[in-house]
Parts: C-alpha cells; structure tokens; sequence
C-alpha cells in the first residue's frame, strides 16, 4: 500500500539555522498529530508536505507523487487542502467570496457547482449564517474556521493543518473535532498542535518534534505508554524529577524517574511528550 | 454532519484561468474605490464640460491646454483608483501565511497574474462610459470648438478618440499589477502609485509638449505647429484651426486634428501596457508564453513611436506644443 506522506531524510535549513534534520516519516491514512514546542520544525515539516516549500535534501513521496516534479506537485496540489498558520483570509472578503476565490484556484471552475462546494465547508465549520460578513468583522476563532474551510474544498484525500485549534473557543474545538471525526476514513489528516489534549482527543498516531528532529513517531498510546510508572505526585516538587508542575489541588506532579514509594498517577500523551521534549529543552521545566 | 461530509460532486476541472479572470472582474466591479474613481471622473468631466475647469468648455474657443486638447483628461481620477485597486489585489498575497496556502494550490501564480490582469477591462469599460457620457453632452451642443478668433473649427470626436481613455486606464490598472509584482510592498507601492499618477496624470500639461507628447500615457488626436509670430495667409489657411498668441502661447499655433498621428499613439500606448503585463508575469514564475507577451509590448512600442514620428505633421522642437 502506498503510503500518503512518506519523507525521507529530509532536511531545510534557513540562513544557517536547521529547521529540518534528517526527517524521515511516514504518515498512513488516519489523523496524526504533531507534538513539539516553538521551533521544533513543525511548521517547516507541514510546509513542505504542502508543496509550499521544497527541501534541502532528502526525498518526499506525498499521495504518490514526487512533489519535487512539476507534474507531481500539481497532482498533490489536487488533492490536498493545507490550513497554513495563520489563514491567510483577506479581510475586505466576506468569507464566502475568500473561500469562493480559493476554491477557483482549486480549478473548481464551474459556478454553481463551486457555490454549493463552498457553501458546504461553511456549514461544515459553522459559518454558514456568516458567510456574507466580511473576514475582517469575524472574531479571531471565526477567521480560523474560514481558513479551516477553505482546506476542506473539494474533500482533499490530504489535510495538513498548522494549529487549527488556537484561537477556538471550547464549543469550536469541539466542532472541530466534529469535523474530523466525520471525514472518510481515508482522508490522511496531520496537524500541528501545541495542546496535547487535542492529540489525545483526535489522533491515533503521533509524531513528537524538538530542534528539528522526530523525536517520537507512533501510536498515541504509545506516547502514553512511555511515561506510565514515571509520573508521581507529591508534597513538593521532587529535584529528582525530569518536569514538575502545581496541580490544582496544591500537589506538585513530577515526571521522571520516581523514586521508591511515590505516589504514582496515570500517565498521559502529555506526560511522554514532557519526558521526551524536556531531555532535549530545559525550558520545559515548570516549578 | 455526515451529510455535509459527504464527498461534493467532480467539480474540478479546465478553465481556471477564465474563472480566475472572472473572480477578479467581479472583485474590481464591487470595488468602492473604483466607483469613487468613476464619480471624481464624472465631476470632472462636467467640470471641463461647463467650463470651470478648463477656461472655457469644449464648446468655446480656447487655447491649445483647454477644451478639445484635454478630451481625455476626466478619466485622471479613475487612473489613479486603477493602479490602487490592482496593486491592493496583486498583493493579496503578501502575508507569507496567504502566499503559501496560494502556493499549496494547483493554480500557479502565472495564472492569478492573468486572471488579475484581465480586471483591467472593468475599469476601461468604466472610463469609456464616463468618454461617452462626455461625448453625447459634447454632440448635444454642436461639437467640440477648436483655435480662436477667425481661425476656429468645430468637431464631434471621432470614434477613435473613445479609446485613448480606456486605454490609458488599463494601462494604469496593468501597471498596478506590474509594480506589486516587482517591489513587494503596500507601502512603496502606493507611492510609486502616485508618483506615476501625478507624473503621467495630475501634471498632464507636461505630456503637450514636444518630446514629452509622444510618450504620454494620455494625449489629445490634436497636433500643434509653430507657425512664428508672423504667419503667412497660406499657412494660416493651410490648417484646421489656429491659436493666436495670448496665454500660454506666445507665437501662432497651426492646430490639426490628425487621427492617424493619434491611432499610432494608441499603439504606442498598447505596447507600454502589454509590456507592463509582460513585466507582472515574468515575476509570477516561468511561463513560455510571458515572452511573447513582451515581445508584442516592445514591437507595438516601437511601432507607435515610429508611426508618431512619421506623421508628417506636428512641431517636434524641444519644448514646443505638440
């Protein structure tokens, strides 16, 4: 079976500064979600899944196709809807018409059967009794939803969304989730997330960046797995600990390596991704 | 959910381009700033019409700047809306967030060029009705007064002369699109804006004389000769109409309506905005057919200029009246 996203020793760098290194990934079909902290690479990695940037070495498959090939990155283009980090929507356009214009540069060319294509990923994302108010006029969480359904366009076999979910309020991240839950079960789904509740609400499988290296690439559970018997909670933060944190109800939560007798709580996604990203980042660390 | 999930029928398919163009004629007619434009043109137009503004209307006798010299020069405001509106559109895109989800799409940005620079038919349309409503007032007096005292003709303008403002206008709103390709900035772009604007627009009594007047964006189908302070009856009599000194003009002025002279100049005009084109497209990536494009701007160019100077009439003398 060909795989949606396969990446090979990939690599990118910026003014001497490496964002990718060495990355080789594969992606199947299914919602995977990608874990790291700010300048982990996330971003630049998407990117170039997208077409949107090429890579400095190493080789992409993407839907089957060669996206350093002319033709091949015009058939992924096809098939591919991409939420940048920031939606990009004009705000002079009313979400219909900014939609509408990404759909004609879909190729969706026939009129009516584009409105009713647009029309559509509004109602998806919830925005169909706004459609005619202008980009500029919708809360920051409105204009996210535009972006999100301007990706949507034309039912892409490949979704790549960078932080769909900020700026959400609690009821969108829910509808968001709506939405992903209700695409074919063959749609290829990876996004960027800060927030490791959405990966454990959303994505079967994980993949934890830091310093543009994959760091961790599996099953959510997996990433759970990793930190289950090395999460204690305690008086005092232990100096032992890799990461501790107050817990609301005035504890203090440790992860790492606990000693004799701890008190050991259910390990979580964030727990292996803490336990991993901070070996790589004491900036991590949370008194 | 499921429902609204479900797969959408094949609607992908050829002609993006044309809905491209399509999208972008439809953005450029709803634009406010294009319809201010059209409304500081029509009050301009009436302005020049009555009088007030040009020292006499088209319908009195009046020196060389004024009346029938300046047919063109209503569409001024609409210029200016042009170049804005297209520069504001070609760079939507500046956002590096937008610019990518654009690059994520099978539509190059060759195409949103052309899709973009086809807009520039929404603001000529424009500009040809704001001419026509200008001619119908002129036709609806007994035409247009050219020269003075003896030496005046009257004339309805020609069919021809209709064109020289739509013109002039698509070549603005190309140009609009040509510097956001070329200097990436909102900023800069709205100044060079209206310094071309003022230059080739606002200042338009610079573009009426020699050799100024053969590269103007906007001219008049009237040539003027210097005939010296003291002209003899045959070369009085050897012309349309006549300027006497007084004003800004200190010598006899022989004034010739020669639409030959003025349809070379269209060309002239077509080749600076077909180059223009050119210049947006060769920066929105590799396409065989931007070279022809060029080529066609720069072989029109160099025919127009041709065409002018070979027109055997008209005073080419630095700084003369043309």
């Amino acid at each position: 079976m060909t795989l949606p996203v396969a990446l090979s020793g990939v690599g990118k760098r910026f003014r001497g500064t490496t964002a990718l290194h060495d990355v080789t990934l594969e992606l199947p079909p299914g919602v995977t979600g990608l874990l790291g902290p700010n300048g982990a690479g996330k971003t630049t990695l998407l990117r170039i899944v997208a077409t949107a940037l090429s890579p400095d070495h190493g080789t992409a498959r993407v839907l089957g196709a060669d996206p350093a090939d002319v033709t091949g990155r015009l058939a992924i283009r096809r098939r591919l809807g991409y939420l940048p980090q920031e939606s990009g929507a004009f705000g002079g356009f009313t979400a219909f018409a900014f939609v509408d214009y990404v759909a004609v540069l879909k190729e969706m060319t026939d009129r009516a059967a584009r409105h009713a294509e647009v029309r559509r990923v509004l109602d998806v994302v919830g925005l169909g009794d706004r459609a005619h108010q202008r980009v500029r006029a919708l809360s920051g969480g409105m204009r996210r939803r535009v972006g999100l359904a301007q990706a949507l366009l034309g039912r892409p076999e490949l979704l790549v969304l960078d932080e769909p979910t900020v700026g959400l309020d609690p009821e969108q991240r829910l509808r968001f989730r709506e939405v992903l839950a209700g695409l074919p079960p063959d749609t290829c789904v990876l996004l960027s997330t800060h927030l490791t509740e959405d990966v454990a609400a959303l994505c079967p499988r994980v993949v934890v960046m830091d310093r543009g290296s994959v760091l961790f690439e599996g099953a959510t559970a997996g990433l759970a797995a990793l930190a289950e018997g090395r999460v204690w909670d305690a008086d005092a933060p232990d100096p032992a600990a890799t990461v501790s944190w107050r817990t609301p109800e005035g504890r203090a939560r440790n992860v790492g390596s606990p000693p004799p007798g701890a008190d050991l709580v259910p390990a979580g996604p964030e727990h292996g991704y803490l336990l991993i990203t901070s070996g790589a980042s004491s900036a991590e660390r949370v008194a | 959910m499921t429902a609204l999930l479900a797969a959408p029928p094949a609607v992908v398919g050829r002609g993006t381009v044309r809905a491209l163009a399509a999208a972008e004629i439809r953005h450029a007619a709803r634009s406010p700033l294009i319809w201010a434009g059209v409304a500081f043109s029509v009050a301009l137009a009436g302005w020049a019409d009555t009088g007030s503004g040009t020292g006499g209307g088209f319908t009195e006798p009046g020196s060389i700047d004024n009346g029938y010299a300046v047919w063109e020069y209503p569409v001024m405001p609409l210029a200016l809306a042009a170049f804005v509106v297209a520069n504001g559109a070609a760079l939507r895109e500046r956002p590096t967030p937008t610019a990518e989800l654009f690059a994520s799409t099978p539509a190059r940005a060759w195409e949103r060029t052309v899709g973009l620079l086809a807009a520039a038919v929404v603001p000529a349309v424009l500009a040809l009705l704001v001419l026509t409503g200008q001619y119908l007032s002129v036709v609806a007096v007994g035409g247009a007064v050219l020269g003075e005292d003896r030496w005046t003709d009257t004339f309805d303008p020609a069919p021809l002369e209709m064109l020289g403002g739509p013109l002039a206008i698509g070549c603005s709103f190309v140009a609009g699109v040509a510097v956001a390709r070329v200097v990436r900035s909102r900023a800069a772009g709205a100044v060079l804006g209206f310094v071309g604007w003022a230059a080739f627009f606002g200042m338009y009594y610079n573009w009426l004389y020699a050799p100024f007047g053969l590269f103007a964006v906007t001219r008049s189908s009237v040539l003027a000769t210097n005939l010296g302070l003291h002209p003899s009856a045959a070369q009085l009599a050897a012309h349309e109409a006549v300027q006497p000194p007084g004003g800004f003009v200190h010598e006899y002025l022989a004034l010739d309506r020669v639409l030959s002279f003025y349809g070379m100049h269209l060309v002239y005009v077509g080749g600076v905005t077909l180059g223009l084109a050119g210049i947006a497209l060769a920066r929105s990536g590799r396409d065989v057919r931007t070279r022809r494009v060029l080529v066609a701007g720069l072989v029109l160019v160099v025919l127009g200029l041709a065409g002018e100077l070979l027109t055997p009439v008209g005073d080419l003398g630095v700084g003369k009246p043309l």
